[in-house]
């Protein structure tokens, strides 16, 4: 867990916007510490629609999601957010996750007074995309060897744990409960993630590691 | 709470649907195609625990075979009747029971009788292959006037055989295993905080008293268990960091360590909301030879901080897709984690409980921009004074 930073040091303050407790006890508990060590302290921040999380995604809009931030950023020195591609409503016709970002990149260059201090950042494709970077550790949500086995089969398919998805139909965090019909997200994703380990993580999801790299060289000004 | 045997074999069994006639403020309660899990919710006084309470009697009545007792405890056979036995003199209730076979249904009357007690005056059961909800196998009475259920006989003895036999032990080992969970107790006199015989760790008891040696069992025999039923606890209690359990002339008292101090914290000194989340978590996390087949529990969210609350409502979304779980709540937010069609809103005319449905087709455009318990507090769902 993170401590508050000690009165005086030069430290950033930083928002990430999430959509919900998932994410939230991700970054308490996986990225925070990583983090405090380049100076950066990290809260989370769950969105308004918090609530309506589990109504099966598409609940995230760039509209509100921009207006958040911009919120944020007057009360942070930066501003950041984890959401999953996945979760955001309205994606235009064949927008990929790269479009997608740009696209709130273009919206806070606009909106914003230093949007050099507004990183949006849209997970490829859901959260659970991360939890396939070592599947050994969906022991901790209670998986059996030959669960592990069918997990390592999907794994196996990809290059990476960010490219798996063929369709919404067949996204990660379906392919578990299929695999794992009493896969909780709330209950055992932060769980799995902090047992798979922030340094496997960064090595196996090069987005992801992009990501924080960018957050680690934020400065203090 | 006293219960049957647990058979080691378990079968898929689940109570389908369900009839309560007569039973307080349950006038006639009919509830068919009953999902797992099944979330009450409805104002004070709507009926929620008399549902739950019911539960009760059955897992006495059959489980226990001690009906006696439990109206006994219960204040006497008047207090049971809706309107008392001067306004209506009977309890009647009806099962079925889905099984990998097809279908098992049980039903019985209670009739009030001096002094202040019941009397059978049907009790009956049928097997029958078929799934579907028309039935027309005959009931095989178990006669009248007796004071205790003799489909408990029927299960044991050797009186019937075939597919009669094993229809009576499904009835027996599904209903004789309901039990009743409220965690509420954490005051200075609760269970919890007592010391406890290491060997009462067959059940966790429905007060949540016996938790120690619960857990000791599970510190030895399945240790991987007890591991994550700390992960999660500490997920909700940040400097949780085990429980030291130590049997000490054959007693053991709950006590846990944290992150922080050297010295353990027992019980006595624990808060109300941790306790019933450490209760809570164990008991979804038993395995499955500890767990009864239909888990009732009674406002688990008291005292609880709403992420600890995200935490058990997951927890019972994961466990129901293994046991039947029924929950009474009045929280929104524990709501929230369920889908619409899971929701039983209860509500109270004329001192009668009805209940009512909804389903996610014919609120899908609400659901979009709300949560279930939102919906319930837009009060587009009732279940409010």
């Amino acid at each position: 867990m993170a401590k508050e930073p000690a009165r005086g040091s030069a430290v950033i303050r930083l928002a990430i916007s999430v959509e919900g407790q998932t994410e939230e006890t991700f970054i308490k508990t996986v990225l925070a510490d990583a983090l405090r060590q380049k100076r950066i302290f990290s809260v989370p921040i769950l969105l308004g629609r918090a609530r309506n999380r589990n109504r099966g995604g598409g609940n995230v809009t760039v509209k509100e999601l921009v207006r958040e931030m911009l919120e944020l950023h007057r009360n942070f020195d930066a501003v950041t957010c984890l959401v999953d591609f996945y979760g955001f409503r309205g994606r235009l016709p064949e927008e990929s996750v790269e479009d997608l970002e740009q696209r709130l990149y273009r919206e806070f260059g606009n909106a914003a007074q230093h949007p050099n201090q507004i990183i949006p950042y849209v997970q490829k494709y859901e959260f659970e995309n991360l939890l396939f970077s070592d599947v050994e550790a969906f022991r901790v949500a209670g998986a059996s060897n030959e669960i592990i086995q069918k997990l390592h089969a999907i794994r196996n398919d990809f290059e990476s744990p960010e490219d798996i998805n063929d369709s919404h139909h067949s996204a990660p965090s379906r392919r578990i409960k299929s695999v794992i019909p009493t896969y909780r997200k709330v209950l055992s994703g932060p769980m799995v993630a902090a047992q798979v380990g922030l340094n496997i993580l960064r090595q196996e999801c090069p987005r992801f590691d992009r990501w924080l790299t960018r957050l680690e060289l934020l400065d203090t000004k | 709470m006293v219960r049957a045997q647990i058979m080691t074999a378990k079968e898929l069994n689940k109570i389908k649907n369900i009839r309560i006639k007569g039973f307080r403020s349950l006038l006639d309660v009919e509830i068919n195609g009953l999902p797992s899990p099944v979330v009450l919710i409805g104002a004070n006084g709507s009926g929620k625990s008399n549902f739950i309470k019911f539960f009760d009697l059955i897992g006495w009545m059959i489980g226990a075979n001690k009906l006696g007792e439990f109206v006994q405890r219960q204040g006497g056979a008047d207090d049971q009747l809706f309107g008392g036995s001067k306004v209506n003199e009977r309890i009647s209730a009806e099962f079925a029971i889905q099984t990998l076979r097809g279908r098992t249904d049980y039903k019985f009357s209670l009739s009030y009788a001096h002094p202040d007690r019941f009397i059978f005056v049907d009790e009956a059961y049928r097997p029958s292959p078929t799934v579907e909800f028309q039935t027309s196998a005959n009931w095989k009475h178990l006669g009248s006037g007796h004071p205790e259920a003799r489909i408990v006989e029927v299960a044991k003895g050797r009186s019937v055989s075939g597919a009669n036999r094993t229809s009576a032990d499904t009835i027996v080992t599904l209903l004789g295993n309901c039990a009743v969970y409220q965690f509420h107790d954490t005051s200075d006199n609760s269970q919890m905080k007592k010391y406890w015989d290491a060997y009462e760790n067959t059940y966790l008891r429905s007060d949540g008293g016996n938790l120690a040696p619960i857990l000791l069992r599970l510190e030895r025999e399945e240790p991987h268990r007890l591991d994550l039923i700390c992960d999660q606890i500490r997920r909700a209690l940040p400097i949780f960091d085990r429980f030291e359990l130590h049997e000490n002339s054959g007693k053991v008292m709950l006590r846990w360590k944290s992150h922080e101090l050297e010295k353990s914290i027992g019980a006595h000194l624990s808060s109300d909301g941790s306790l019933r989340y450490f209760a809570l978590v164990t008991l979804l996390n038993l395995p499955n030879e500890m767990i009864p087949d239909v888990v009732l529990l009674d406002e688990p969210e008291l005292g609880l901080h709403p992420s600890a609350l995200a935490l058990i409502g997951d927890l019972i979304r994961a466990r129901a897709t293994e046991r039947q779980i029924i929950v009474a709540t009045q929280s929104p937010l524990l709501a929230d984690i369920f889908d619409l069609n899971e929701v039983f809103v209860l509500e109270s005319t004329c001192g009668q409980t009805r209940v009512q449905r909804f389903s996610d087709d014919e609120y899908r455009h609400w659901l979009e921009q709300y949560s279930t318990g939102e919906l319930w507090q837009k009060n587009l769902l009732g279940g409010r004074p």
